[in-house]
């Protein structure tokens, strides 16, 4: 028996693969220190039990469901059910405050809400007492019900409740329901609503398809060559994001192999290691964290271990340029035998450290990187492959992949785009992973989506001759300087936070004579820096204040501006005196950097570096 | 004993050492299921009064009674597997055994088999460590601390000890668990994390709480009563908002805090 894998719906793929692998794996929870399993058939059980609780509580079809949670399976439990029914489900951050969470769920008009636990439940119930309040939910289902023992609010249901009623049933019932319900829902409709972070305004709620996800999970699979035999992946970035859904769901859905959840957020490097997944997807600064505790772990380990890692990681640094350099002709056989030198020596054990021991495809999305932190993994011998797209355009649709990985760049399109590169540089998508378009909110999705289909992403990028594109930054970050000259800031942030000391860097200069930077510092590795020099310091402030911290960081940004023209270089920087937080507004749930909250609230550090420099 | 009776009551209690009147006449009722709290400066003879709960001193006189029967009559090894658990002011933890070591440890007194079944892990010994395991684990769970299992204790931070000496004290599967001053040395969210806990314990484990404590504002959040020791004798009890209102514990212990 097989089946269309692309137009179809989530749900239908999980009964195919409850029909054709019902005993096979499908997801590891760490649950009290043990990994247990849920198979196929157990999986699609507690869907269709979660279902029919719901539909008895008054779900219908078009209805919408938000889903406020940390990563668990009853996350996925509840997106599926919610997708079977005909409903729309809304992925919140579990990180959003209040007031964020209020705005979704009621911009989205949701009448149920899953709350992971008592956090996110005492959110909801802080944005009902408040004056705008959630007018239109009815329930919110609660899933790990610590401390709300008391709660009294009528509004609150257990999720196990929900699921009780039915497990009393007999399964054959409940399976002719299901395909009764399976019967009422198709490819195009929308299945999921996924809010943008919104790096300026509030977030807009991305429309998106079945078909929409499905197609680019097929050709991710295909690309990568992922099937049910080597498909594990760890869920730990937000499931509300479309990445880790493409992850944890859709492409889970499409090969059949296992998602493991991590036993909590503190764990998840520690789990890494456990599962050591064979396809990991990381954002930029996991990518960043992998590289920093390998080389952070080599310095606290004995000093002659770590000068032959320098030595051995410098030789193979130099062969790999070379091989490179000599093209993607075959290596010889001592070539090889070299390789397999450094890999049994010093890199197999710092590969199992970082838990990537047993991974196949590793994917760095979500931001642009720079280019010499994914180096580090290629010298390792695990090739990063950058993916580049939006939550509008579906998730993945540029990948590269063994054939065009060229460093910096961003893949060929997959399978089905089409893409054209505008007269101002913008890159424009069409194909079957683009959005319908923003929720309530037509005049957005006219800006970004032309008659034609053509999708505007916002992003600025340069064709490459193997068929790649380079992204050079989003069109609204680009400086012009008050010399006329157009600067790409995130290539000169990106080059800034390679250094093991800068964890943010602010690239400043719009309409102004010179590139200066705001940067906030690393505070554990500074931190560790400063104990190292005996100097004294109590919080971050204090740290960042030291006037040796601000040697520090200046020989970092001089060993930066090496590298580019000197109108790009920075000539002044001014260090954080705060760390940034989404709580303050100054990052987004995925943690990118809202530009123009910093301008303001930095505005006197920012007058300070130009007005001296005027003077 | 009926279920309004209390778990702990205490009746003029004293303790002389030589000369030095420790604590006077001090009485006072725990009722099941409730949080209270002893608050009082330097001193007041606090945790001389624990430490007669907890029979390493022996009152000179007075009575302790437990879920209805004479603790007195008790040796200290006997407490935990009557259902009294307590936590020291100062640490008191293995400090090179892992963090599940040290919880195991707690388990101690509900674990039957002897040095010889456990040389060779048969039967009721593997199943006994089995359950000891699973039971740990969810104490885990419990105070959140997944991350730190398997370090050693000496390698955490002051906080995460704490914790785990709590965790430690509710391994021994306590009715009544004394907490010395828990949130001392503590920062904000250190203190609030275990101030959530003491509530959860309470309503999801059953447990009752005896604390020491010198925060007033977890004092006052969390405690049903109240009773306030100054120069060894009881000076008020109460609610907490009764107590915070009292002219004589705002003279002996907050007017002081708060000048």
């Amino acid at each position: 028996m097989t089946i269309d894998m692309v137009h179809t719906t989530l749900p239908h793929l999980l009964r195919y693969r409850s029909e054709t692998i019902p005993h096979r794996v499908a997801m590891r929870e760490k649950v009290r220190g043990i990994w247990r399993r849920t198979t196929w058939a157990e999986y699609e059980d507690q869907v269709i039990n979660f279902a029919k609780g719901l539909a008895a509580l008054g779900f219908q079809r078009g209805d919408r469901l938000a889903i406020a949670s940390e990563d668990t399976p009853e996350w996925i439990i509840a997106d599926m059910a919610t997708q079977a029914l005909g409903g729309v489900s809304v992925g919140i951050y579990p990180t959003n405050s209040w007031f964020e969470t209020q705005y979704i769920v009621n911009h989205s008009r949701c009448r149920f809400v899953v709350c992971g636990d008592q956090e996110q439940t005492d959110k909801l119930l802080q944005a009902c007492a408040s004056e705008a309040g959630l007018a239109l939910v009815d329930k919110l289902i609660c899933v790990d019900m610590k401390g709300m023992l008391h709660y009294s609010d009528p509004s609150i249901v257990p999720f196990e409740a929900v699921c009780s009623a039915a497990k009393q049933l007999p399964g054959s019932e409940k399976q002719r329901w299901w395909k009764s319900m399976l019967d009422q829902i198709g490819p195009d409709d929308v299945g999921i609503i996924v809010y943008t972070s919104g790096t300026t305004g509030p977030p807009k709620g991305a429309q998106l398809s079945p078909c929409n996800l499905l197609h680019s999970a097929d050709a991710l699979a295909t690309t990568y060559k992922l099937d049910a035999d080597n498909y594990s992946v760890l869920c730990y970035l937000p499931l509300c994001h479309v990445g880790e859904r493409i992850c944890s769901m859709t492409v889970h859905l499409r090969t059949g192999g296992v998602v493991n959840f991590a036993e909590s957020v503190d764990t998840v490097q520690q789990n890494i290691r456990e599962i050591s997944p064979s396809v990991f997807l990381g954002m930029p600064r996991t990518w960043e964290k992998h590289r920093l505790s390998a080389l952070t772990r080599l310095k606290e380990a004995h000093w002659i271990q770590g000068r032959i890692f320098e030595k051995i990681f410098e030789r193979a640094y130099g062969k790999l340029a070379r091989d490179e350099a000599r093209g993607t002709g075959k290596r010889g056989v001592f070539s090889r035998i070299e390789d397999w030198f450094y890999w049994l020596l010093m890199f197999r054990s710092v590969i199992r450290h970082m838990g990537l021991d047993h991974s196949v495809v590793r994917i760095c999305g979500g931001s642009s990187v720079s280019p010499e932190t994914l180096r580090f993994f290629d010298v390792l011998g695990l090739p990063v492959y950058q993916v580049y797209g939006l939550t509008e355009s579906g998730g993945i649709t540029f990948a590269q992949h063994d054939e065009a990985r060229m460093a910096g760049c961003a893949g060929r399109p997959i399978q089905g785009i089409e893409y054209r590169i505008a007269d101002d540089g913008e890159v424009m998508i069409k194909g079957p992973t683009v959005f319908s378009g923003y929720l309530f909110d037509e005049a957005s999705t006219a800006k970004v989506l032309d008659e034609d289909k053509w999708l505007a992403t916002g992003d600025i990028a340069e064709q490459v001759h193997n068929g790649e594109i380079r992204i050079v930054d989003r069109k609204k970050a680009i400086i012009i300087t008050s010399g006329g000259k157009n600067i790409a800031p995130s290539e000169i942030e990106n080059a800034l936070k390679e250094s093991p000391f800068i964890r943010e860097a602010i690239i400043l200069g719009e309409a102004r004579h010179f590139i200066a930077a705001l940067i906030q510092i690393d505070p554990e590795t500074v931190g560790k820096w400063a104990q190292e020099k005996n100097l004294a310091y109590t919080n971050y402030r204090s740290l960042a204040i030291l006037p040796e911290v601000n040697a520090l960081v200046s020989v970092e940004v001089d060993r930066v501006n090496e590298r580019f023209a000197r109108v790009e270089s920075v000539r002044k920087f001014a260090i954080l005196n705060k760390e940034l937080d989404q709580d303050d507004g100054e990052l987004t749930a995925t943690q990118k950097v809202k530009r123009s909250t910093i301008e303001k609230k930095y505005a006197s550090e920012i007058e300070r570096i130009y007005g001296v420099a005027t003077q | 004993m009926t279920a309004t009776d209390p778990l702990l009551s205490i009746r003029g209690l004293n303790m002389r050492f030589g000369g030095v009147k420790a604590l006077t006449d001090v009485s006072l009722d725990v009722a099941p299921g409730s949080i209270v709290s002893i608050i009082g400066p330097n001193g007041a003879g606090k945790t001389t009064f624990f430490n007669m709960i907890c029979r390493l001193y022996t009152p000179s006189g007075g009575q302790i009674v437990f879920q209805g029967q004479d603790l007195l009559q008790s040796k200290p090894h006997d407490l935990a597997g009557r259902g009294i658990s307590r936590t020291f002011q100062n640490l008191a933890l293995f400090r090179h055994g892992t963090v599940v070591d040290n919880l195991l440890v707690g388990m101690h007194s509900h674990l039957k088999s002897g040095v010889l079944a456990g040389a060779w892990y048969w039967g009721r010994t593997s199943r006994e460590e089995c359950m000891a395991r699973e039971r740990v684990e969810s104490i885990i769970e419990f105070l959140e601390i997944e991350e730190i299992r398997h370090q050693p204790v000496s390698t955490l931070s002051y906080g995460l000890q704490k914790r785990v000496e709590l965790g430690r004290a509710l391994a021994t599967q306590p009715k009544l668990l004394l907490l010395d001053e828990m949130v001392s040395g503590m920062n904000h969210e250190e203190t609030e994390d275990i101030a959530r806990f003491v509530l959860d314990l309470r309503d999801e484990l059953g447990i009752t709480v005896l604390m020491i404590e010198h925060d007033m504002d977890v004092v006052m959040d969390i405690s049903d009563a109240v009773h306030v020791l100054n120069f060894g004798s009881k000076i008020a009890s109460g609610t907490p908002a009764e107590v915070a209102g009292n002219p004589a514990v705002v003279e002996a212990y907050l007017g002081v805090a708060k000048s």
